[in-house]
């Protein structure tokens, strides 16, 4: 065999798969699977490629602006944008995980069996919501009652660093934030609801054996040996909060400055894409591309955080 | 072993000691236990709610919306003259149709078939694809628009067309259908296949014939999701779309979406529009509710039968 | 099944007057109306092991995890009859369950240290659980749990070290430490070393006759030649026709294995079935 006819039985074995010797069983099927997949991996690489490419030039010319200026338009500052990403998810985090982590203990432990399914059910259905009904949820019945009664609710609690309630309109940080922890709830309740019922029920009765109460059991036993997927979990909600489009873009007023006050608009990289985009120029849009790299990269490095801890809890509980 | 303990004494004196800590915090502890289990029941109540007002408050206010012009009319901006002057959604409802379809027919054969591949081998190539899937199934959805933007809309050249939106969809919808597919095609016995090669069949006969038919279920369930998915998202079509206020369909036509119309109503300073949103809303819970009861369903009845 | 069995209901113990740990009147256990054990009358001596023997399915281990209150755990468990721990009623309004937990403790057929805590966090998991928190009775709880568990010298040098890199036989041994920390007054041991090594099993055998001097233990054991070994009095349970267990003798181990009343007791020592 020439080594030309070598490497091209090698390229058709890698795409049709298989180790088998034999090759009279490259049928149809096999090139069919064999075409669709590679059109998937074809498509994938370019996703990352064009938008990665089409940023590009602002890179090359203002790699440092991008990340740290404040200002959008000339000298495009994409920092408003970072820092309110940062900000609504980890707030949203913070929220989704002090609700999820009561909720998920109880679906797992407290609630009789036979309403766990219907719980379950009400949870997961939360997750197949789409994003627009949660940001026009957001905007049109839970922002009016936030101004009316949150807002103030706070501020007699002397939270001065949020703004004052008398000059909020009612889009803000702190309303976005709340919108995405009811969003990003469902995933972190799932996942942390499997992590927690995979801890082995005879953990439950040695520390049970041993005289602690219910509680005991769970915070000294189930959610330790839990830890980290509960952390997969949550970096795992973290991501979804990070790439949240519109739901924000409704909520959070979408301004272009830096805002340290929950009380008022902020923007994030997503939303800002989603409202700057049809009034940008050419050269704009190489900006807002220049963002979804970065929120490509905030978002995959989130995500990867995440598959580390779930995978390390697996290992673990493999070992017990 | 002469030496292991103390003598019988020192040993009830400790045991008596730690009987008698242990019993003054007893009470304190199994209160404390009690409060907190109620806090995590609380906090049940406290994730159930949104659900509730949210499903509430869509259909107090979008069910007077639901009449048949909202479903046969072409929208209508209001003015001072006419402010409850709005039309219906109907080339949104068109639109959406479209761009299902079209992302639909893109993405479920790129899914299933790879999603099989992935299923049945344990090579490189599979891990790579199961790695890359995983990795888009949780990429933000805007980023599939700006892709489609930069491909479709500029490199292409078709601009804001249906297919530009239906190829940001079908992007999104991938992922998810090669995961489902490969769960359900992995649920098949594996005795099943081994049976059916015993016989002599040949392995992709094996495939076809016997392995999917019993995973249909599986995948069919998979497809429904995506599809779910694709008919709520808005960032993925925001800028690819156009929007239109005829009743666009063909593929190179600028069309319109449902859920860019609840985007854009959202935000008018018109309260006629703004109720609209409801109507669209509540349009879109129902689909994704019969589509997600559905699923469930088709899941629960192939797990009864094996 | 037959009625004249008197010995169900003595013990060999307290016709001579011996101190009684445990005492069982009549307890059944059944799982949403399904009875998988009944009948069970019998007094636990004090500083004794006593076994439990049978073949699988005859409600042993039913019957022990009533004995400190696991049930409680599953819905629609029921456990009926008497079960007094030095005369007081476990399940009566004078004992709460987390007391009982401390006295009579309970160790598992496959060993469960807490994976995310060392060697010394798990042996004064028990105490931790009650509240002390004076180090110096948690240091000495500790040693002398370990010694009694013949586990101090392999790790008095690496006490902080992760449970889980211990072999199974001493991460068992572990688990009795963790238990007898709490210096309870009786030891549930269910099956403990049907899971590790012939040699992990010796070492735990030879524990028993030194532990007893300062618990009671009551041990369930699907073998019949390590209950021989080892224990002081013994219980045979079988599963009846409704697939009940029953108790169907109980005596010295040396007359259950020499001179059983019942001809089932002598089918299944002499392994006739099981």
């Amino acid at each position: 065999m020439t080594s030309n006819s070598v490497q091209i039985s090698k390229l058709r074995r890698f795409v049709v798969g298989g180790s088998k010797p034999s090759t009279t069983e490259r049928s149809w099927y096999s090139y069919l699977l064999g075409a669709a997949w590679v059109v998937f991996l074809l498509v994938s690489a370019l996703f990352f490629w064009s938008i990665i490419s089409k940023s590009l030039p602002v890179w090359e010319k203002q790699p440092g602006t991008i990340l740290t200026g404040t200002s959008w338009g000339g000298p495009y500052g994409g920092f408003p944008m970072i820092l309110g990403t940062l900000q609504t998810s980890i707030l949203a985090l913070v929220l989704a995980v002090g609700v999820g982590l009561g909720a998920a203990i109880s679906i797992v432990f407290f609630i009789p069996a036979r309403l766990r399914l219907i719980t379950a059910t009400i949870v997961e259905l939360l997750a197949a919501v789409p994003s627009i009904i949660y940001g026009v949820w957001g905007l049109l019945v839970l922002s009016p009652w936030m101004l009316a009664h949150f807002y103030p609710f706070l501020d007699s609690l002397g939270l001065t660093f949020l703004g004052s309630s008398a000059m909020a309109t009612g889009p803000s940080i702190l309303l976005a934030s709340i919108v995405l922890a009811v969003m990003i709830l469902p995933i972190f309740v799932s996942i942390t609801r499997e992590v927690i019922s995979a801890v082995p029920q005879d953990l439950i009765e040695a520390s049970l054996s041993l005289g602690a109460t219910r509680w005991q059991v769970i915070s000294k036993t189930v959610l330790p040996t839990a830890r980290i997927g509960i952390m997969g979990a949550a970096f795992l909600a973290l991501a979804r909060a990070t790439g949240e489009t519109v739901a924000v873009a409704l909520t959070i007023g979408t301004v272009s400055n830096v805002q340290w006050h929950f009380f008022y608009p902020g923007t994030t990289i997503a939303s800002w894409i989603a409202s700057a985009f049809g009034e940008s120029s050419s050269v704009d849009i190489q900006a807002l591309m220049a963002l979804g790299v970065i929120l490509m990269v905030i978002s995959l490095g989130v995500s990867l955080i995440s598959r580390w801890f779930i995978a390390r809890q697996r290992k673990m509980l493999a070992k017990v | 072993m002469t030496d292991l303990f103390n003598t019988a004494q020192t040993n009830d004196a400790l045991r008596a000691e730690i009987q008698e800590i242990a019993h003054k915090g007893r009470a304190a502890r199994l209160v404390r236990s009690r409060i907190i289990i109620a806090l995590c029941v609380a906090a049940l109540v406290v994730a159930i709610i949104p659900l509730a007002a949210l499903s509430w408050e869509i259909i107090l206010r979008g069910v007077p919306v639901l009449k048949v012009a909202f479903f046969t009319q072409l929208p209508q901006v209001p003015n001072l003259a006419n402010p409850n002057l709005t039309g219906g959604v109907s080339n949104a409802i068109v639109g959406s149709i479209a761009l299902v379809a079209y992302a639909s027919l893109m993405a479920i054969p790129v899914g299933v078939l790879t999603g099989i591949y992935t299923a049945e081998n344990e090579n490189r190539s599979a891990s790579l694809l199961r790695l890359m899937a995983q990795t888009m199934a949780g990429a933000p959805s805007i980023l599939m628009g700006l892709f489609a933007f930069a491909l479709v809309c500029q490199q292409f050249g078709f601009g804001y067309s249906a297919i530009a939106g239906s190829f940001a969809l079908a992007v999104l919808m991938v992922p998810v259908i090669i995961v489902a597919t490969e769960i359900a095609v992995r649920n098949v016995p594996q005795t099943l296949r081994e049976a059916g090669l015993a016989l002599g069949a040949r392995p992709h006969k094996v495939s076809l014939s016997i392995v999917l038919p019993t995973a249909l279920s599986g995948i069919v369930t998979g497809c429904i999701l995506a599809i779910s998915r694709a008919v709520g998202e808005a960032a993925p079509v925001l800028f690819t779309i156009g929007g239109a206020s005829l009743l666009n369909w063909k593929p190179t036509d600028p069309v319109s979406a449902l859920p860019i119309s609840i985007f854009i109503d959202a935000k008018s300073q018109w309260p006629s529009l703004r109720a609209i949103v409801f109507g669209i809303a509540l349009v879109l819970l129902i689909f994704v509710f019969i589509a997600s009861f559905t699923a469930r369903f088709l899941v629960g009845r192939q797990q009864r039968k094996s | 099944m037959t009625d004249d069995l008197t010995t169900k209901t003595t013990t060999a113990a307290t016709s001579s007057g011996v101190k009684v740990a445990m005492q069982l009147k009549d307890v059944a256990v059944s799982f949403n109306g399904r009875t998988a054990v009944r009948d069970a009358t019998f007094d636990v001596a004090a500083n004794r092991v006593t076994s439990m023997i049978g073949p699988s399915g005859s409600g042993k281990t039913t019957l022990l995890r009533a004995l400190n209150r696991l049930h409680d755990l599953t819905p629609g468990a029921k456990v009926t009859g008497q079960i007094l721990l030095e005369g007081t009623d476990i399940y009566g309004s004078d004992l709460s369950v987390t007391e009982l937990r401390t006295r009579v403790g309970m160790v598992f057929q496959r060993p469960n240290p807490f994976p995310t805590m060392s060697i010394y966090e798990n042996a004064i998991s028990g105490l931790r659980f009650n509240g002390v928190k004076k180090k110096s009775l948690l240091d000495e709880a500790a040693e002398e749990s370990l010694r009694a568990a013949a586990l101090w010298e392999s790790v008095e040098s690496r006490l902080n070290v992760a449970a889980s890199n211990l072999s199974g036989g001493e991460q068992q041994r572990l688990c009795i430490a963790r238990a007898l920390a709490l210096k309870p007054e009786v030891l549930l041991m269910d099956e403990p070393t049907s899971a590790l090594d012939p040699i992990a099993t010796l070492r735990i055998e030879e524990l028993m006759s030194t532990l007893k001097q300062q618990v009671t233990i009551i041990i369930v054991t699907h073998n019949m030649q390590q209950a021989s070994r080892i224990s002081d009095d013994c219980a045979f349970l079988l599963m009846g026709e409704d697939r009940a267990g029953e108790l169907i003798e109980f005596n010295t181990t040396e007359k259950i294995f020499n001179s059983p009343i019942d001809s089932r007791t002598l089918d299944y020592t002499l392994g006739r079935f099981g």
